[in-house]
């Protein structure tokens, strides 16, 4: 395989003028409606998606993965800020983001994601050149048996990532599961727990979940508690810099995590989601001290960020040369190719290679354009923290309820916000965590349908799943991980009894 | 009176509660077998281990002491009632005024802020609005409607 | 510039010929809506597209496309069931609609009566497409197989009651087949699982299954309808092959809301079978293997019914409903 001519071809078409400058556009479109709460990645290719029709193919997909890589990019900025996750795979960088801002430390924040995406996305890219065509053969190997065991590792390896109190994070995780299995049933068809609404019968809007359980509770929170002081009080070119220790630490974290999004990336029907939450798992896990994760650790936000543009970068892979989009964004994208007449699959590699391979090398120059174009705009998003939060809320309020009413052109996603928004500030009172409950809306519905789905191919034979060589391995690491978790937890209760023990003898 | 920690007692008995709800909710859709489990199953299911997980966070509650945190009527209402009232006014007058009112709502939140700030602000993010969605972005979103 | 004079002209027209029979004969006047009731870059979606493109540069008006996605087309067609039947709110349709009507129990409108059909648009077969290392090539081989076979069988399909399921159901009922159903929720991920050997075969839309068919991924056994498709003509149809008369294909349609003027109906049906008849339009349904089918929007509305009629019958004996 000739990986240097593809490079060639692939950056002969990417570095076109117009190429260039639509991509510029897409990432600059992208990052900015990113960053708008209550547009991810899936609305802002959406409502981009009608301008490129009138674009030659290649630069419309150019532009909108662009759009797609930008708001990804931006989604973790008002994640970062606000505590705002625009989509899925941006719900994990809330979790130290948000409290890195909170102490002052947005500008670190939003330089080491800058960085970490960048890596992660040139990593994936170069996976996509490399590895491709190999990835294609590899990926069928996975049926429902094997989605069900990896589906499980995901969701176990992320209900123990909170570890303070266990039964209420695995309780969160049960109920965002229970909340998944709202909508129809795939096997049977059957709407389950719809309430009556028509709306329903898809399941919960993610979008309206996301920004209801983070955003609206968080807005209440937050003007429940002093609305005119502004979150921080400087902004120096000095607080953008990451110490020496923050630099050494988050070195391989950015490595690690790049992997895993190229692992869970190229699988098809994975995304990027289940690959954040899986990187922010082992991080937290290989921790010599994982109690500062939580609480704006520099790993738990540099190791998702890097998994996630490496997975959307690895998505393309079964998307483009299989046809199988791994992710709602990219069946859209998916669709924007087959408006333009071209159908993705086996023989676009061979019969477009120009399309193909332009693609890949125009991915790596919007990483590259995503990296020039904010690095030096950080200071600008940080500077907008000092905008008083009593003229920012209304503000962020107005764009959530737009941004969720143009998804599918309905207000009952809105009253859905308000649902979960009034959901999300009781649990936080109640000292519940809430991300493992996006974790389990939307990990438990792809576990409960492939379960089913294995359990019909093989007709209830449950050993014939643990028998077939990827899905017995991912299953006795699902069991290896639980009772690690177990014996990690007894240990520190053991420990924490001795330490009360020995006061109690003094 | 014995110490009971009143947010973990209620978070275990809402966790509870929901378990329940779900898992009896799940009894009216078919069970299946394990072959072909049917739209019951799982929920069922999720449902009860919900319920155990939430008698257990309200069982440790009982022994140590804790205070239900304050509930802010005021934040939250000015809040959810925004959004309550861009979802109503959307479809019968349009963009301006829904994005308008909704602002104008949300900033009662705020104790500091007088009429003229709730005026302004609210105008301005509306044109915000306007220019982000409708002028640039076209997006199929009604502008200005009269219903009657 | 020649749309804006023709449209001007009509506007001239229309003031003059007011409160006349002929007045419907300026339509459109404003720009006109075709609801998709699926997420963009579907088929439907596509298919639409390129009609409202199309009759976009006949009618001088903008055709806007409108996404509502949701509820497997419930609520765009719920949405169309309540607009005002003036022509300028259409909607896509496929024979989905038709198959929802037989097996969903309680949908918020009456497919057959709070509708008026208007034009069909066309029809594309489906492939029945199995996993590469099946000892089956032709129709009747793959027959005795899945009849011989000790192996438990499955086939792939993309929800209760679509069009892959009654497709499957009904191959199993002429084939004298038990094969056991497996629902996805889409037709690539039920194909990725034929590809990789996990399921024995899924019947799915030629779109879908022609590149990998050609590509030897996925081996193309037959072809649903009654004739055999010039995108592949290798592909025998199952008609021919002992299944007599299956047939079951994708087709697409345009409604508009109950309670539209006959008139305006016909005229709206002559506008878009002109679209059809355009070089440009069979073109583009060619390239997926599908052919456009003008027809009078008293024969689309027969189809219609023969649809309803089929489906629900086709539900009860195979038992496709929602449990």
């Amino acid at each position: 395989m000739d990986v240097w001519a593809n490079i060639v071809i692939g950056f002969d078409t990417a570095l076109s003028p117009t190429n260039l400058i639509y991509c510029l556009l897409g990432v600059s479109l992208g990052t900015f409606f990113g960053m708008l709460p209550g547009i991810g990645s899936l609305a802002a290719v959406s409502m981009l998606l009608p301008i490129t029709f009138y674009l030659e193919p290649t630069t419309a997909l150019v532009m909108l993965a662009g759009v797609y890589y930008g708001a990804e990019y931006g989604g973790s900025t008002s994640s970062i800020l606000l505590n705002l996750p625009g989509t899925p795979s941006n719900a994990v960088t809330c979790l130290d983001g948000y409290p890195m801002s909170q102490q002052g430390r947005a500008g670190v924040a939003l330089f080491s994601t800058t960085i970490a995406s960048f890596i992660g996305g040139t990593l994936g890219v170069i996976a996509l050149y490399l590895l491709a065509p190999l990835i294609v053969r590899w990926a069928l190997a996975f049926g429902p048996a094997e989605y069900f065991a990896i589906m499980l590792f995901g969701l176990v390896a992320a209900a123990t990532v909170t570890q303070d109190a266990p039964a209420k994070g695995l309780a969160m995780v049960v109920l965002g599961m229970l909340l998944g299995t709202v909508g129809a049933d795939i096997t049977s068809g059957v709407p389950r727990f719809h309430f009556g609404f028509f709306e329903l019968r898809d399941g919960i809007n993610f979008i309206a979940l996301a920004m209801g359980l983070f955003g609206v509770s968080e807005i209440i929170l937050s003007i429940a508690q002093s609305v005119d002081k502004p979150f921080i009080q400087k902004v120096t070119l000095r607080s953008m810099v990451p110490t020496r220790d923050e630099v050494r630490r988050s070195v391989m974290p950015v490595f690690r995590g790049a992997g895993i999004g190229g692992f869970f990336g190229a699988l098809p029907g994975t995304g990027p989601s289940i690959a954040t939450f899986i990187g922010y798992a082992i991080e937290k896990r290989l921790s010599s001290t994982p109690e500062r994760f939580g609480k704006g650790a520099i790993e738990g936000i540099v190791s998702p960020e890097s998994a996630n543009n490496a997975a959307v970068q690895a998505a393309f892979i079964p998307t483009m040369t299989l046809g199988i989009p791994g992710s709602a964004t990219m069946a859209v994208m998916m669709g924007a190719l087959l408006i333009h007449g071209i159908q993705p699959g086996p023989q676009l590699m061979n019969q477009n290679p120009d399309i193909f391979w332009g693609l890949a090398a125009s991915f790596w120059i919007g990483n590259l354009l995503l990296l020039i174009l904010n690095i030096p705009l950080i200071g600008l998003w940080v500077r907008m923290l000092k905008i008083p939060y009593g003229v920012l809320y209304p503000a962020v309020i107005c764009f959530i309820c737009i941004g969720v009413y143009t998804v599918r052109t309905s207000t009952f996603d809105v009253f859905l916000v308000l649902f979960f928004g009034l959901m999300g500030y009781v649990l936080r009172l109640l000292r519940f965590e809430l991300a493992p409950i996006l974790i389990g809306f939307i990990l438990g519905p792809m576990v409960e349908e492939n379960f089913k789905r294995a359990m019909l191919i093989y007709r209830g034979d449950f050993g014939e799943i643990m028998g077939r060589p990827i899905s017995g391995t991912l299953l006795a690491m699902t069991a290896a991980l639980l009772v690690w978790t177990f014996w990690s937890v007894m240990r520190a209760r053991r420990r924490e009894i001795r330490r009360e023990a020995r006061w109690a003898d003094d | 009176m014995r110490k009971v920690d009143r947010v973990d007692l209620l978070a275990g008995l809402l966790v509870l509660a929901t378990g329940v709800y779900f898992a009896v909710g799940a009894l009216e859709y078919r069970m299946g077998t394990i072959t072909r489990m049917g739209p019951g199953f799982v929920p069922f299911w999720l449902g009860v281990i919900a319920a155990l997980l939430g008698a257990v966070i309200a069982a440790t509650a009982l022994g140590r002491a804790g205070r239900l945190p304050e509930f802010a009527w005021r934040a939250s209402g000015s809040v959810l009632g925004a959004i309550l009232a861009f979802g109503v006014l959307l479809p019968l007058f349009g963009l301006l005024t829904a994005a308008f009112a909704a602002s104008a709502i949300s900033m009662t939140g705020n104790p500091a802020a007088g009429k003229r700030l709730i005026l302004l602000t609210s105008a301005a993010i509306t044109l915000i609005c306007w220019t982000v969605f409708i002028a640039t972005l076209g997006l199929p979103i009604p502008v200005w409607e009269m219903p009657f | 510039m020649n749309g804006r004079m023709t449209s001007a002209l009509a506007v001239t027209a229309g003031l003059a010929l007011a409160g006349t029979a002929h007045a419907q004969e300026d339509f459109p006047q404003q720009p006109v809506t075709i609801v998709v009731p699926f997420s963009p870059g579907g088929s439907n979606d596509i298919v639409a597209r390129q009609l409202g493109q199309q009759l976009q540069e006949l009618w001088g008006e903008p055709v806007v496309i409108e996404n509502r996605p949701g509820g497997g087309a419930t609520i765009g067609s719920a949405y169309l069931a309540e607009q005002d039947p003036d022509g300028y709110t259409l909607m896509i349709a496929s024979v989905t609609f038709t198959m929802n009507a037989a097996v969903q129990s309680e949908l918020p409108y009456d497919s057959r009566e709070d509708f008026t059909p208007i034009a069909l648009i066309g029809q594309v077969p489906l492939v029945i497409g199995a996993r590469p290392d099946i000892p089956a090539e032709t129709p009747q081989e793959l027959i005795t197989y899945l009849q011989e076979s000790d192996e438990p069988l499955s086939y792939g399909a993309t929800g209760v009651g679509s069009i892959q399921h009654f497709a499957g159901e009904l191959f199993n009922q002429a084939a004298g087949t038990e094969v056991q159903v497996i629902q996805y929720p889409g037709g690539a991920p039920a194909m990725t699982d034929v590809m990789g050997g996990h399921i024995e075969y899924s019947i799915g839309s030629m779109t879908q299954m022609k590149p990998q068919i050609d590509e030897g991924n996925i081996k193309g056994i037959a072809v649903t309808s009654l004739e055999r498709s010039d995108a592949m003509p290798d592909l025998p149809t199952l008609a021919e092959s002992g299944l007599e008369d299956f047939e079951v294909i994708q087709w697409w349609a345009i409604l508009g809301p109950d309670g539209m003027d006959q008139a305006l109906v016909d005229e709206i049906n002559e506008d878009i079978n002109q679209v059809l008849s355009s070089d440009a339009f069979t073109e583009f349904l060619a390239a997926d293997g599908g052919t456009p089918r003008p027809m009078s929007a008293q024969e689309t509305a027969d189809f219609m019914t023969r649809n309803f009629d089929r489906w629900a019958q086709v539900a009860e004996e195979a038992g496709i409903r929602e449990e």
